[in-house]
């Protein structure tokens, strides 16, 4: 009798912790503050280590297209690399960032040479820190988190996610990120200079899933106002986690990063 | 005649090689814009890449030059001109222990001046990797080091032969040689580091073109690399065993800002008795209107002061025969004539809104005669795997001067690259 007692009393217990225990893992995940929306968006856009391919469209005024197709590793926060499939004029060029330190290897040269983040590998709208994107905590912090009047695809009002780059070497000064809450993903990144000038806009579309819990948007256009009416589209494929060595992200290891997909 | 004929035919193919890319163009397609056929690019045990392409220059000869009367001892040619086809093939195999990396090049060049006809195949670079003590490697065969950090100067580029400040980007012919490069995890608050041992004999039929006044030698090269914060550093090392030399050299680069680069190296390098010190120090620096601009300043002091060349361009138009000769041999001999440099060079990335296309402004200028050398360069690339350049050189400066002697006073130069 004491002992039926003693487990009616501890019932409502037991399933107030395990209630607790359950919910945890989900309130360790929702996000509140503007830091945590900003870990949030790198957890699900850059997986910590991945390998994918990306197909980079650079469209003309006209409507004539340029393509690249890239192999992309990553590693950490700040690793990247970057290896040109295609067109044939550019099989073989590599690129690699480490932080704020970017190298590009051309077959032909023989060597990395250093290039700095506003250049472009390929021309066109986006830029080398567009191409070798490291996670936006490793450049920037998360100064405010705004609900706006816009709705996203499930009818939810999205936020924005502002953004201050740490330091005068990162590309963009600022960052307007429209973060769908269902999704959990951004919709629209307005990239802004130091002056206010809006540099480009970035879309994020095509919500997919890779597999591996690897879920975000698989095609990112954009455009600028510096570059009326031209458009660049990066798609993404097949990305999938791969655990690598520190050394390949070496610039001694450039030339070689071919021999790994 | 018999050259003309054959200037004129690859004139015409030239001119279809060129308007052919106008209708490659109108192909585009714009069926699935987001559509990304990604198995075609998995990797393959063997890939290779090919690029074709076809060059055309005219050149005037500058008739004061001293090396003039030396060129032309019959016939006074006054210009020239040359078409130039030619095929470069880049292929890899990749087995599961070890790759075959190939680099071959082959062409033929057509030119006004018999002597200037010619038909040539050669393997750039050639070399076997061992791939099963990944991220570490060893490789033997033809290799090109490249060593350095510099664009149009390279001081530390001990192991290697001259690169030419006039074209940069040209592509060399490498060494023979083992090399075995070891990539350590982090060590001792170095971001990345590496240790490069390399092993390049002299002999008979081996690398004896490199060091020609040499029967039997044994050179042996080290670099350290690092990666510190935001700047690479190397550290350089050769010995060459039967003449008891020893060079060594630094090098470093490092982003500023995110437009801002800047690179310097150091070789101090032993000549028998003589030791000389090679500098360069360089900036990489892209502005809002997206000119990038490249300039380095070189330091050679085994190049001769201006009264030195002065001295030697004056005994080959007026010394005797033999000390002409003499002359002539040592002037020819000199990778580097004169001793301070500078290298400007101003590329203008799109301008107008004109999409893949660059023109760029070259000045390499000898800073102790004064004499200088423009290159005007238009770089455009509307369709994928095709390239146009058009380029100009005027070479310009008094006489007893680098470029103010040299044979050829401007040249027009034209290229069409196809890859595939």
């Amino acid at each position: 009798m004491k002992n039926q007692l003693l487990l009616s009393l501890k019932r409502p217990s037991i399933i107030l912790i395990l209630l607790t225990l359950l919910t945890l893992p989900l309130s360790a995940f929702a996000q509140s503050t503007a830091q945590e929306w900003l870990e949030a968006i790198d957890r699900d856009l850059n997986p910590p280590q991945y390998e994918s391919y990306r197909k980079l469209i650079n469209i003309e005024p006209d409507g004539s297209k340029k393509e690249f197709v890239l192999f992309t590793l990553k590693q950490g926060r700040e690793k990247v690399i970057s290896l040109f499939l295609s067109p044939a004029s550019e099989k073989g060029r590599a690129t690699l960032r480490v932080g704020e330190n970017m190298w590009l290897y051309i077959p032909n040269v023989g060597r990395p040479i250093r290039i700095t983040s506003l250049q472009s590998v390929t021309g066109g709208v986006f830029n080398n820190a567009d191409i070798l994107k490291v996670d936006y905590q490793t450049e920037y912090d998360a100064i405010d988190l705004v609900e706006t009047q816009q709705q996203g695809s499930t009818g939810k009002n999205l936020l924005q996610l502002n953004l201050k780059a740490k330091t005068g070497a990162v590309a963009y000064d600022k960052l307007e990120m429209m973060i769908d809450q269902d999704l959990k993903s951004p919709v629209i990144i307005r990239a802004v200079a130091a002056s206010g000038m809006l540099i480009k806009t970035l879309y994020f579309k095509n919500i997919k899933d890779f597999g591996n819990g690897i879920k975000r948007p698989s095609v990112v256009e954009t455009d600028s106002p510096l570059y009326q009416d031209y458009k660049s589209i990066m798609i993404f494929a097949k990305m999938k986690p791969r655990d690598l060595p520190p050394a390949v992200f070496t610039t001694d290891y450039l030339g070689r990063i071919e021999t790994l997909r | 005649m018999n050259n003309m004929k054959k200037l004129l035919a690859l004139s015409a193919l030239l001119v279809m090689l060129t308007s052919s890319f106008l209708s490659v163009s109108l192909l585009a397609q714009d069926e699935d814009l987001y559509s990304f056929e990604v198995e075609e690019f998995s990797k393959q045990i063997w890939e290779w890449k090919r690029e074709l392409s076809l060059s055309g220059s005219s050149m005037s000869f500058n008739q004061e030059s001293l090396f003039y009367p030396f060129k032309f001892q019959k016939e006074k040619e006054t210009q020239a001109q040359e078409l130039r086809v030619q095929m470069l093939i880049e292929s890899r195999w990749d087995w599961d222990w070890s790759r075959l990396y190939l680099v071959a090049e082959g062409g033929r060049t057509v030119s006004t001046l018999a002597d200037a006809n010619e038909r040539n195949v050669f393997l750039r670079e050639g070399y076997w990797q061992l791939s099963t003590l990944e991220p570490h490697s060893f490789e033997v065969g033809k290799r090109l080091l490249r060593w350095g950090k510099g664009y149009a100067f390279n001081p530390v580029a001990l192991l290697e032969r001259p690169k030419n400040p006039e074209n940069p980007e040209a592509g060399r012919e490498g060494l023979w040689v083992f090399q075995g490069v070891v990539i350590p995890q982090a060590f001792s608050g170095l971001d990345s580091n590496s240790v490069t041992l390399v092993y390049l004999p002299v002999r008979q039929g081996i690398n004896d073109d490199y060091e020609s006044q040499l029967e039997q030698e044994n050179i042996w090269g080290l670099k350290l690399s690092a990666l510190l914060g935001t700047t690479d550093l190397d550290f350089y090392l050769t010995r060459w065993s039967e003449k008891s030399e020893t060079d060594w050299g630094f090098d470093f680069a490092s982003n500023l800002s995110s437009n801002f680069e800047v690179h310097g190296e150091y070789a101090a390098d032993q000549v028998a008795a003589e030791k000389y010190g090679k500098s360069l120090l360089g900036v990489r620096y892209l502005t809002d209107s997206e000119i990038t601009w490249t300039i380095e300043a070189y330091r050679d002091t085994s190049g001769w002061t201006k009264d030195e060349s002065t001295a030697i361009y004056q005994t080959i138009k007026n010394g005797s025969a033999s000390a002409a000769k003499s002359a002539l041999n040592k002037l020819q001999e000199k990778q580097i004539i004169n001793q301070n440099y500078a290298y400007v060079k101003a590329s203008f990335k799109e301008p107008f809104s004109w999409l893949y296309f660059t023109p760029s402004l070259t000045w390499l200028g000898n800073l102790d005669d004064q004499s200088s050398n423009v290159i005007t360069q238009l770089n455009y690339a509307p369709v994928t795997n095709w390239g146009f350049q058009v380029s100009w050189q005027q070479l310009s400066g008094s006489a007893d001067t680098q470029y103010g002697e040299n044979l050829v006073g401007n040249k027009l130069d034209f290229k069409t690259t196809r890859s595939f």
